[in-house]
């Protein structure tokens, strides 16, 4: 008879703590000295079992100074992203760059030339940003993302016709990795140059990689974006930082989550991650049907997971520095619509696109037809602009592949980005506006609902062959076989496995 | 004016009802920084301002921040003057 009243406690502990934010003695206690330190350790505590230290200390830093020098926040913000800066120079050179450096960087400093090579990006950054104030109606200041891509890709031809030996290619592999990831901080800081409520420099700087967040995808967006999600009472912070924590333990499970379901799919079901069966599919190992879809449906449900678990973190040490971020994932398993799932699946990734592809495009282009209009600008945005930021925050892959490699290997990704850019296209135009959409406000009941979920969820987990595994080292086309595979057609159309492990003999031969 | 504040309270509610929302609304109330409307919301208040209010984007720098509330969107579109439609 006791498990029940156990059960109760522990659900009303839940719902209790679910309810921090609003309950008014925890902002009371959130908002006294005692209450901030237990808030900081406890914060500290969480992340450190998820996050890697060097990150979690600069993240609890950071928002700390950041939350109680609210007067000096603009250089604490600077401050904490040069401190970010030096523990981890290297936080934007993914897996294949150590290697080709290692290789071909002997005798250089690697790590110092990291930090040499950031913060000249960064005193240019500031220059171009000087150069926007005064000229704020010049081509730069108008289209940043174009110019800085026009720049990219001038110096990756230019580093591609050099000699493969040169030693040159090594210094300009490293300038083109930091410069890709510092590309879209930049965009942001450069419209914010021109908008009514203009930050400082040190503000704008500051938000270049926050302390809160060592990705290339501005979550946070630029510095005027984020002077609007400042707490603006200390009531509102305390009741900020009692949401970030919150958030913290949310990703903490979810994490958990994600290593459960795959620990139950390969110990119960015996079925390994997805793209260990792409790769046994590749070499000629065909799953059985049913072991290839739970290996994509688990497959999907962790990056879902992942993905959520991730923003959840970042976006809780903002707020743990007292900015009321909106979350990265917000329930996207109620999205209704591809539309909706994409608003709701990787926000700030969502933000980026739309704020340099789709706006630029839906003011120029087919303004007399609306549907064909939204439609454009949406594939624009999550097509052409999805793509491009991968290719481009992969640039080094061009080299430490070889063009040729690497370019067949994105293949695979236009191919997702494109079918992706058409989905939520028709998703959008068929919403329209708001006088042709009256009519059809989204209901349904309970059989609408699961009917929604297994269009969109079905849609998305198709994909995840196409996007979800970025590896370059497999095809479009042994994608597109194995998809065939598990649509059941049969293996002596395909090929077979001889023909497929042959050709990818073939390919790695090359 | 308050055919201004009335048209565009009416438009913004009829977004927020699309989105299943039915939290009530202030003038002063965030909309988009907020997330309670989203870039479709965007979309829709762009294609409603050019078609009443005669707006023209494409020739002028658009920042959502500046049409956060329905106060927002009424200033900008008393600044524009009378309705394309009142006018016509």
């Amino acid at each position: 008879m006791t498990v029940p009243a156990v059960t109760e406690v522990s659900g009303s502990q839940v719902r209790r703590f679910l309810a921090i934010d609003d309950d008014p003695r925890w902002i009371a206690f959130a908002m006294t000295v005692p209450g901030r330190a237990v808030l900081f350790v406890a914060f500290g505590a969480v992340l450190a079992a998820t996050a890697e230290p060097r990150v979690a200390v600069v993240a609890v830093a950071g928002a700390a100074a950041c939350a109680f020098l609210k007067e000096r926040r603009d250089y604490v913000l600077l401050l904490s992203m040069l401190a970010g800066l030096f523990l981890s120079p290297a936080w934007h050179w993914g897996t294949s760059l150590p290697g080709f450096l290692r290789e071909r960087g002997s005798g250089l400093h690697v790590a110092q030339a990291q930090r040499v090579f950031t913060i000249a990006i960064l005193g240019l950054s500031l220059l171009s940003l000087r150069y926007t104030r005064q000229h704020p109606s010049s081509f730069y200041a108008r289209r940043p993302v174009v110019s800085l891509l026009g720049v990219m890709l001038s110096l990756t031809l230019f580093a591609l016709a050099l000699p493969r030996q040169a030693v040159a290619i090594v210094f300009l592999v490293l300038w083109l990795k930091t410069m890709a990831a510092y590309m879209w901080f930049l965009c942001y800081a450069v419209v914010d140059q021109r908008s009514r409520q203009r930050p400082s420099m040190p503000y704008a700087l500051g938000t270049f990689r926050p302390f809160w967040a060592p990705f290339t995808t501005p979550l946070g967006k630029g510095a005027a974006y984020l002077s609007r999600m400042e707490s603006r009472s200390r009531e509102d912070l305390a009741r900020t930082q009692l949401k970030a924590v919150k958030l913290l333990v949310w990703a903490t499970v979810l994490f958990q989550l994600s290593h459960g379901l795959q620990a139950a799919s390969t110990r119960l079901l015996g079925v390994p991650p997805l793209h260990e069966v792409l790769e046994a599919f590749v070499h000629g190992s065909a799953p059985t049907v049913a072991a290839g879809w739970i290996a994509l449906v688990v497959g999907t449900a962790r990056a879902a997971l992942e993905l959520a678990g991730w923003g959840h973190q970042i976006v809780a040490c903002a707020r743990l520095g007292g900015f009321r971020l909106p979350r990265n994932t917000f329930r996207p398993l109620e999205s209704r619509t591809l539309v909706d799932f994409w608003n709701r699946y990787f926000f700030y990734f969502k933000e980026l696109l739309v704020d340099f592809f789709f706006y630029p495009t839906f003011f120029r282009f087919f303004r007399k037809r609306p549907r064909v209009r939204v439609f454009f600008a949406t594939f624009v945005a999550a097509g052409v602009g999805n793509a491009l930021y991968h290719f481009v925050r992969d640039v080094d892959l061009l080299f430490t592949m070889g063009p040729r490699a690497a370019l067949v290997g994105f293949e695979s990704y236009v191919f997702y980005a494109t079918i992706l850019a058409i989905g939520i296209g028709l998703s959008q135009a068929r919403l329209g506006t708001v006088a042709s959409s009256r009519s059809r406000s989204v209901d349904g009941g309970a059989l609408g609902r699961v009917w929604s979920f297994a269009c969109v969820w079905g849609f998305v987990a198709c994909l995840h062959i196409f996007g979800g595994i970025e590896a370059r080292t497999y095809s479009l086309s042994d994608r597109l076989s194995f998809m065939a595979h598990e649509l059941g057609v049969p293996d002596a159309v395909l090929g077979g496995p001889a023909a497929r492990s042959a050709s990818n003999v073939e390919r790695n031969a090359k | 004016m308050n055919d201004n504040r009335s048209l565009i309270r009416a438009f913004i509610e009829e977004c927020l009802r699309i989105r299943d929302d039915q939290g009530g609304l202030t003038d002063s109330e965030s909309l988009f920084l907020s997330g309670r409307l989203d870039s479709l919301g965007v979309t829709r208040l762009v294609i409603f301002l050019e078609e009443n209010y005669g707006v023209d984007f494409g020739q002028q720098q658009f920042d959502v921040g500046e049409f956060d509330t329905v106060n927002d969107i009424v200033a900008f579109a008393d600044e524009c003057g009378p309705t394309v439609t009142s006018a016509s």
